[in-house]
């Protein structure tokens, strides 16, 4: 078949063109091809008159219905424009405006019916709650204020921050104590009578330990020194669920009181845990890298995760008194060219290895 | 795009009634002739293009400004037809579109042939070819040819790739020349009887 074709020439936007312009075709390459073979020239003929004719092909639309259209949408274009402008200015609202007072006002009344139903968890709340009297002890100083509880443990209060506890405290099945604020407790150890700290939404149970509590309206913290740690939330506690969480030193559970959800992670400085503050006490000389992940690991009580394949081969020399865990890290993964990145409760070490 | 159009484009949007009339009464046949490529029922397609216009005006704010208004509201006819149709099988199983179409075919093919005047021959033979090709075939040829758009152009209202648009206009154009070359051999023969008949 002939490459010159009707196809072709009705394909090719210049030869369309042309025609339609209705220029001669006297002068151009398409006359020298339309010359050079009677097939093409009859092919291209046909193609010529088509494109032509095409163009004069009668319209679907007759000229009475087209204005009919025309005029229907511009009346319902006018009827629109007046409905506009009859409503009052302050109906006149866009359809989103009304989608959002619509939904405004549902969740207004969403949050209405939650706070009807939802008990009062904050420290008043608790406190007028609570079955017997309270002694309040509130600390007004500028600096921290440090108290002791009937049953001998301390409690560090920051300014401004309160504690209540029950004139019970010593004979109740549980030691309950009510947190307003920032406290550092350390607990005296007493297995039959559990350490209880309501703070917001959250309870934090102990035996004996040494931890943080630091809380204000959105939040609750609670940070691990010594010893292990459980917290709750107080809806789960009272309905005696043991779904617990619990916490070892230098991890962190943030309480959020708006979502009523406990979240852990990593404390932002960790500190090394009492009684092995042996094992940072010298300096690491050719050490395999191992061998200090596990000191730290074991100081700290955080878990390190890494191939002890890979970083077999990497020996280092390393002071680990005196800085913070997390600057001892960048030290250990800057000289091994390797990285770490915290994820959840733990560390975790990525890199190459040495040779 | 000229500058007129540009012109009436932000009038238009600024919420200019006189500005929509005009946009309308430059476009609309062309919008309806290239909407009965794909849908026959003359009735469906004024309702179809008089909801797109509407909603054009109600959207006006919202709309991006335009490069080509033809292209543009060629698009945007083809999409409301078929959400419309789309619309209408759902709610009906068998719909009557395909009943109406066959009536169309039969109508473009023979009867219109047979009694054309003879001036109208070549056009009524673009005619009845175009109504043995699918919806598709017809549409592109439509634009290529009525509206004389380029392939890019063409690959833009279809939203399908440059040589997408080339391979569909060469089949569609293989396609229309088989009935082509076919008609023009049926018509000879008719024509030669007519003669013949009108003669005697």
């Amino acid at each position: 078949m002939n490459k010159y074709d009707l196809d072709y020439f009705l394909k090719n936007d210049e030869f369309v063109s042309l025609v339609r312009s209705g220029a001669s075709l006297e002068g151009t390459v398409w006359e020298n091809l339309m010359n050079s073979d009677p097939n093409v020239k009859s092919e291209l003929e046909q193609a010529r008159l088509l494109i032509l004719d095409w163009n004069q092909l009668p319209s679907a639309l007759s000229d009475n219905r087209r204005t009919e259209n025309i005029h229907k949408i511009m009346t319902s274009v006018y009827e629109r424009e007046e409905a506009a402008t009859e409503t009052t200015p302050a109906f006149r609202l866009g359809i989103w405006t009304k989608v959002a007072a619509v939904f405004l006002l549902a969740a207004g009344l969403g949050w209405f019916w939650v706070k009807q139903n939802q008990a009062d968890y904050s420290y008043s709340g608790l406190t007028a709650n609570a079955k017997s009297t309270l002694t309040e002890i509130k600390n007004d100083q500028e600096k921290d204020r440090q108290i002791t509880l009937p049953d001998g443990s301390t409690v560090t209060l920051s300014k401004g921050s309160r504690l209540s506890y029950s004139d019970q405290f010593t004979t109740d099945s549980t030691r309950n104590v009510y947190l307003e604020g920032n406290g550092f407790f350390h607990v005296v150890k007493d297995k039959t009578h559990p350490f209880l700290v309501y703070t917001n939404g959250l309870v934090t149970r102990v035996v004996g330990t040494s931890f943080q509590i630091s809380s204000d309206r959105e939040k609750v913290s609670v940070v691990v020194k010594t010893g292990k740690v459980a917290v709750y939330r107080v809806r789960e506690y009272t309905a005696s669920r043991r779904d617990d969480l619990l916490l070892t030193p230098n991890q962190e559970a943030v309480y959020q009181t708006e979502q009523n959800q406990i979240l852990t992670k990593l404390a932002e400085n960790p500190v090394v845990i009492e009684g092995e503050e042996e094992l940072l006490k010298f300096d690491y000389v050719e050490s395999p890298v191992p061998k200090i992940f596990e000191s730290l690991e074991k100081a700290y009580g955080i878990k390190i995760d890494y191939d002890p394949e890979i970083f077999k081969n990497c020996s280092i020399t390393i002071p680990l008194r005196e800085e913070p865990f997390f600057t001892k890290l960048n030290i250990i993964c800057k000289t091994v060219q390797a990285k770490y990145e915290v994820v959840g409760n733990e560390v975790i070490v990525s890199g190459k290895g040495c040779d | 795009m000229t500058d007129q159009e540009q012109e009436l484009w932000k009038a238009f949007q600024g919420g200019s009634t006189k500005a929509f009339e005009e946009i309308l009464e430059i476009f609309y046949r062309p919008m309806f002739d290239y909407g009965t490529r794909f849908q026959k029922d003359p009735d469906q397609l004024s309702d179809d293009i008089h909801d797109l216009f509407l909603s054009l005006w109600d959207r006006r704010a919202f709309l991006k400004p335009v490069e080509n208004l033809k292209l543009y509201l060629f698009a945007a006819v083809r999409n409301q037809v078929f959400r419309q149709k789309k619309k209408a099988t759902w709610m009906e199983e068998l719909s009557d579109e395909q009943e109406y179409e066959q009536h169309q075919e039969i109508d473009y093919a023979e009867i219109r042939i047979i009694h054309s005047e003879l001036t109208d021959e070549r056009l009524s033979r673009i005619n009845a070819v175009m109504g043995k090709l699918s919806k598709r075939q017809q549409e592109i040829l439509h634009l290529r040819f009525f509206e004389n758009l380029s392939n890019s152009q063409i690959a833009e209202i279809l939203n399908i790739s440059e040589p997408a648009t080339y391979n569909l206009l060469s089949k569609s154009l293989k396609m229309f020349r088989k009935y082509w070359n076919l008609h023009f051999i049926v018509l000879l023969f008719l024509f030669i009887v007519y003669k013949f008949l009108y003669i005697n």
